[in-house]
């Protein structure tokens, strides 16, 4: 087990911020936290680096107590913060040179670790740039490349992917599958699902402190009603085709906005089948059709009740 | 090593800011001792004054004017030209133009004293003065006359005691000693060690405690103690090389006589006094600014109304009453009062150990405050964060 969090509770005040949180991830894992904004996903994170004082429960990493003395813990972990962590006055190479430093000793061993950051994050015609001089995109490279320079066994990244581009966003998600692959554990946290659904292998939906469900996306998927989400482009329905509609098997919602009906069906088959009869024995015309599988925003939805960026 | 070498490349990136600080300093320090540490005697020295004669008299007292008061004013002779003197005056070429009517000198040499007439610009102060002097010279004249001496020998008798050169001595704040030049180079040191010391350190403090920084950094395998020690050791050294860039200057300053100088301890143990409390402010500084122009900011009020309050940029003999009072709340106040009792010092009598440890106690005291109101703040935002 890599990390084991039991009945964590971190509270401000009057407001509980982590819940009597539980989680254990294991080796090789590409963790996803995911949870909207100030659902207590990076104060999980905090605590479990022990850069936040916890009110209760126990956190382990690597099967040892972690503390904030527990330095030879930390030397195998690397962090990478939701927000920039670096010095505007040192170049690309001295920030990522000063980070690594922090874990490594050895003057040539550190800088042959640093080159390979530079190199693994693409930045080897910035190294001699101020951050200052970085996109917004290169500099979230910059900070993902200060965090794994020592090549941890264990990297969490808060959120690394805020307010950059898709080009730069892929980049990182493939960098993140890639140190995976090299064999590092990854606790990700976000609330973007479409990264989690992409690159993670486990997810936990945190809200309001709570770790709500825990899975892969399959698992996580199976657990909620919603089976498929049916569109259709229409011009004109009437109350009775819509309650026609609401009668068919398998539905659960009906709803039409702007010229596009849409219906959630529960698990089972022929939905679509029986959908676009019943539309011709009404003589309904329709345009465009689309049938969407459920997300995590819909487990997220069904789970708490709203929507995952809310 | 780690947050030591840090520390210093960070710094570097700031060297246009502290080179900027530093080179005020310089300039003032320099100029200032060439300035104020100049031969006493020499720094009087007796003003002189355009004056033009227009002489109508066919007699001797224009040519002995002339020749009065010549030695310390410079005269000309012209024509009367209304147009001319008034251009003359506005344009500060003249300052006073004096006409000696016709019949003037035979007047005088009867012992009467008739009127002169004279042109200059009203209300300034220097060619008024010279008409009381101009007044003096002539009632002497006018006695020596009526005494019985002929106005060629009543002018040599004055020319004679213009002669005789008037010691002017200057009623100053400070003794001979105390107008050398490495006091009044020592004199600037705090304005440097407040402002390069809050800029040098605060500005990498500011840095090495960003939030974000700060967070990764704690999450490094690199103990607290080691980070510490980095910051204490790299603050230590960047402190001792100013202190000893400053011991360097004023060696190259007073072409080494300072290093014979029995004051050199005392102005070395003033100099850490301030030195400690620059430090302590940059500390300070470090942990509450919010940013650069913030510390910026800090810098210049700081450093400028320590300076004048104490006493530094203007003799503290300026301030009287409750600006006096509140001057010696500031810790550069008892450094302008230590540097000068050094510079006065002949002996180190027990009268003058004692006030040199009270005094430079009481600059090291104001470091320890602000250190320790650091460290509460620093806790209190721990709690606050955990």
């Amino acid at each position: 087990m890599v990390v084991k969090i039991e009945n964590l509770v971190k509270r401000y005040g009057d407001l509980i911020a982590v819940d009597h949180f539980n989680l254990a991830i294991e080796e090789g894992e590409i963790f996803g936290l995911l949870g909207p904004n100030g659902s207590g996903k990076s104060t999980t994170i905090n605590c479990l680096l022990s850069l936040l004082e916890y009110d209760k429960g126990t956190i382990e990493i690597f099967g040892e107590e972690m503390k904030p003395t527990s330095y030879h813990l930390k030397k195998n972990i690397g962090i990478i913060m939701q927000n920039v962590a670096v010095f505007e006055e040192l170049t690309v190479y001295e920030n990522i040179d000063y980070f690594c430093g922090l874990y490594i000793k050895n003057k040539q061993e550190r800088k042959q670790l640093v080159e390979e950051a530079i190199a693994f994050v693409g930045l080897q015609d910035f190294r001699k740039f101020y951050p200052k001089k970085l996109s917004g995109g290169l500099l979230r490279r910059l900070n993902i490349a200060c965090g794994i320079a020592h090549k941890p066994k264990l990297i969490i990244l808060d959120e690394p992917t805020v307010a950059v581009d898709p080009q730069s966003r892929n980049k990182i998600l493939e960098g993140i599958q890639e140190l995976n692959r090299q064999g590092a554990t990854i606790i990700y946290t976000t609330h973007y699902m479409e990264e989690v659904e992409q690159i993670c292998t486990r997810i936990a939906i945190m809200d309001k402190g709570k770790n709500l469900a825990l899975g892969t996306t399959d698992e996580l998927k199976a657990m909620i009603d919603l089976g498929e989400t049916i569109s259709l482009e229409v011009l004109e329905i009437t109350d009775d085709v819509m309650d026609a509609i609401r009668t068919l098997p398998h539905v659960i919602q009906v709803s039409y906005e702007k010229h596009l009906l849409k219906v959630k069906f529960s698990k089972g088959k022929h939905n679509l089948l029986r959908l676009l009869d019943l539309m011709r024995d009404k003589e309904v015309a329709f345009g465009n059709v689309h049938s969407e599988l459920p997300t995590l925003n819909d487990v997220f939805l069904e789970i708490t009740g709203k929507q995952l960026r809310d | 090593m780690r947050v030591f070498k840090t520390y210093f490349l960070i710094l570097n990136r700031y060297k246009g800011t502290v080179f900027l600080y530093f080179a005020v300093f310089l300039s003032l320090a320099l100029i200032m001792a060439k300035v104020n540490g100049a031969d006493t005697e020499k720094a009087f020295e007796q003003e002189r004054l355009d004056v033009a004669i227009v002489n109508e008299d066919r007699g001797s007292f224009g040519e002995d004017v002339k020749e009065y008061f010549g030695s310390y004013n410079d005269i000309t002779t012209m024509e009367y030209d209304e147009e001319k003197i008034a251009n003359a005056l506005y344009w500060k070429r003249l300052d006073y133009v004096l006409v000696i009517p016709d019949g003037f000198s035979k007047e005088l040499e009867n012992g009467k004293l008739t009127d002169l007439s004279c042109v200059r610009v009203p209300g300034y102060f220097d060619s008024v003065y010279f008409e009381s002097e101009l007044q003096m010279y002539l009632q002497k004249l006018q006695l020596l006359v009526q005494n019985g001496y002929t106005l060629q020998e009543a002018q040599k008798e004055l020319m004679k005691l213009q002669e005789q050169e008037t010691k002017v001595t200057l009623a100053s704040f400070v003794n001979e000693k105390q107008g050398d030049i490495n006091t009044h180079f020592f004199l600037y040191v705090p304005y440097l060690f407040i402002a390069v010391g809050v800029a040098g350190i605060g500005l990498v403090l500011l840095r090495l405690n960003g939030r974000e920084v700060k967070e990764r950094t704690e999450c490094g395998a690199l103990p607290m103690r080691s980070r510490v020690g980095g910051m204490v050791a790299a603050i230590a050294v960047f402190g001792i090389l100013l202190y000893v860039l400053v011991l360097v200057i004023d060696v190259i300053l007073s072409k080494g006589s300072i290093l014979q100088d029995m004051r050199l301890p005392w102005f070395l143990l003033n100099m850490f006094a301030m030195l400690l409390f620059g430090m302590s402010l940059g500390f300070f500084a470090g942990m509450v600014a919010k940013n650069v122009d913030a510390m910026n900011a800090i810098v210049n009020v700081v450093s400028l109304v320590l300076c004048f309050l104490g006493g530094i940029f203007v003799p503290r003999e300026w301030f009287a009453g409750s600006i006096g009072k509140i001057a010696k709340l500031v810790p550069t106040y008892w450094y302008v009062v230590n540097n000068e009792e050094i510079g006065q010092m002949t002996k180190a009598t027990s009268a003058f150990v004692k006030n040199m440890l009270i005094q430079s106690g009481i600059v090291i005291a104001y470091a320890v405050v602000f250190f320790a109101v650091t460290l509460v703040i620093i806790s209190a935002r721990r709690k606050r964060t955990a």
